[in-house]
């Protein structure tokens, strides 16, 4: 358990956050600009030590922080990686003496089988005789990523760790983050406020408000909760997990099944059975009251409507169940009320089969 | 001979001087490029910050004029000096070492404060989350980060004290082999109407100093810093 009890007075922005969060897994941070999410990450870091009060944190029954017995580990003595969003690579250091860095202070580090899987995965062999200022603003994302990684035995600090990192990278980097979760013990907790980050990685997530926390739970459970801050946007995303069956050759679209249901993605070929994500933002999805086969939308699952709030004036947010998960899907009020529906009432939600992104070999939900 | 005598003294004047201005000027210059977060050193800051520019305002004789009082052995300086080392501190090579340390201390300070002052706060907290004790963080990121701007502070020390001559003529007098440097030796040389010997030194000296700071420019103009 990472328990965390945290006042912190920086200038006029007060930090308050009570939380207690399972270690060894994925923790999203969540909130807007200015929300604290950077000040937290540095509490943790164990910087601005002269601005916290009343503090205590506990990293699996270590303390690190108990202001009254005057207690502070200090940040070289957590065994922390540390990513901020201004990378700070050294310029004196070329990309492979800047991911070792840590290794030459604490030769307990050097893991040879966990620097190739990171060199890999972020793409950065390549570079590694180059100076930082030979770095596009991505490579130095990428280099300055394995290098807080490659700097920690617990626990992952990562402030914005894909905000420049292009599209051609960001699936192994994101799946990075889980292998070191799986299979190397890390717990890791990533500051952003793009929600398919979190949709992808996180198993818990933390939103912050001015500095206190909001929400807190599972990411299951907090993306779906329509009452919520995360999942109250226009850019809601739903997650469905489901399996290959086979590839169309003719229509290049990918057959999947969940359960018994059948769905269809596009994309390019997968092999038969890889268990993959399926992303659908909630407002490409439509709802029918009854079964429609004569539509353009491949893709219809029965659901039941769980809940409903009002998101804008002319907008409700609905959440509807769908066997033991839950999709979030916009409608106007006029449409609910036309349709005549109910808490409980049965339908169909129907989406393209171009409009969802299959994010390959994720564990998440499975 | 006596010429050549002055340059070894003015070289050896120098390199001393700006050795031990830099040895203590790294500290001092870090202390100073770091915000500061205690009220205590927010008041102290200026006031060094202001002492140590004091020699770049100050007519040099005004230094020297003090620096003489300081080294008469009637003051506290002056005599522990001389129960220490059983010398006087006026008129000797020590002296003029002090006096060029102060002399001087602007020039090696305030590249040095400049170049600390370029590496951002981040980049220290990056360097100790990475596991850098006090030490390590010295070693391992801080000086080579610095080292063009340790290089300049340093050379600009020395190019500055091969130039000082007000301050030597109060404390350090005319004495061969001991405080007898080139800007004195010229300024006799003038004295004495030997035009050809002053021309001598006086183009060494230009000569000498212009190599030194094209080298440093040169230098300075290659560094690699902060993208």
């Amino acid at each position: 358990m990472l328990q965390i009890q945290l006042t912190a007075q920086l200038d006029a922005f007060l930090l308050s956050v009570k939380a207690s969060i399972p270690t060894n897994s994925i923790i999203g941070l969540f909130g807007a600009s200015g929300s604290g999410k950077s000040l937290l990450i540095r509490q943790l870091a164990g910087f601005d030590q002269n601005h916290c009060q009343n503090s205590q944190i506990k990293f699996d029954q270590i303390c690190w922080v108990n202001s009254e017995e005057g207690h502070f580990t200090p940040v070289q003595q957590r065994a922390i990686g540390y990513l901020p969003q201004s990378y700070d690579l050294f310029p004196h250091l070329n990309v492979n003496q800047n991911i070792t860095f840590a290794s030459n202070n604490n030769p307990d580090l050097n893991n040879k089988q966990l620097t190739d899987i990171v060199i890999t995965a972020l793409d950065i062999g390549e570079l590694s005789k180059r100076k930082p200022h030979q770095l596009s603003g991505g490579q130095r994302q990428r280099v300055a990523l394995a290098r807080a990684i490659l700097s920690s035995s617990q626990l992952l600090l990562l402030d914005e760790p894909f905000s420049a990192i292009g599209e051609d990278h960001l699936g192994a980097a994101m799946r990075l983050l889980k292998t070191l979760k799986e299979d190397f013990g890390r717990t890791i907790i990533i500051a952003s406020h793009n929600r398919i980050e979190h949709a992808f990685l996180d198993d818990y997530i933390l939103t912050l408000r001015n500095g206190s926390i909001e929400q807190s739970g599972n990411y299951r459970e907090i993306s779906t909760d329509i009452e919520g801050r995360f999942c109250r946007t226009s850019n809601a995303v739903n997650h469905l997990v489901a399996k290959v069956e086979t590839y169309h050759q003719k229509y290049s679209l990918n057959q999947l099944s969940r359960g018994e249901h059948t769905l269809w993605a596009g994309e390019s070929p997968m092999k038969n059975g890889t268990p993959i994500v399926l992303e659908i933002h909630a407002q490409d999805i439509s709802l029918f009251v009854e079964k429609n086969t004569a539509s353009s939308m491949l893709n219809s699952l029965p659901v039941t409507i769980v809940s409903y709030s009002e998101l804008t004036g002319h907008q409700l947010l609905i959440k509807l169940a769908l066997d033991d998960d839950f999709l979030t899907t916009f409608i106007t009020k006029k449409s609910f009320e036309e349709l005549g529906l109910t808490i409980g009432m049965s339908l169909y939600a129907c989406f393209k089969a171009v409009s969802v992104i299959s994010i390959k070999h994720s564990s998440k939900q499975a | 001979m006596s010429d050549y005598s002055a340059i070894l003294v003015t070289l050896k004047l120098a390199i001393t001087a700006s050795f031990i201005l830099l040895l203590l000027g790294l500290p001092l210059a870090w202390w100073l490029s770091r915000p500061a977060v205690s009220p205590v050193k927010s008041f102290f800051q200026p006031i060094v910050e202001a002492i140590v520019a004091l020699p770049l305002v100050l007519p040099p004789t005004v230094l020297g004029f003090y620096l003489l009082i300081a080294f008469s052995p009637d003051s506290w300086l002056g005599q522990s000096w001389l129960s220490v080392t059983g010398t006087t501190l006026a008129f000797s090579f020590s002296g003029l070492v002090i006096g060029s340390l102060i002399y001087s201390l602007p020039f090696v300070i305030q590249p040095l404060q400049a170049t600390f002052a370029a590496i951002p706060e981040s980049t220290i907290e990056v360097a100790k989350s990475l596991g850098c004790n006090k030490v390590q963080l010295f070693k391992r990121v801080i000086l080579p980060i610095s080292k063009t701007g340790i290089i300049s502070a340093f050379s600009l020390g020395f190019a500055h004290t091969l130039g000082e001559f007000g301050v030597v003529l109060m404390i350090g007098g005319n004495i061969e082999n001991e405080t007898r440097v080139v800007s004195i030796a010229i300024y006799d040389h003038v004295e004495t109407l030997q035009f050809a010997q002053a021309h001598q030194l006086s183009l060494i000296l230009i000569l000498f100093s212009l190599a030194l700071l094209t080298i440093l420019y040169r230098f300075k103009n290659n560094r690699v810093g902060f993208y």
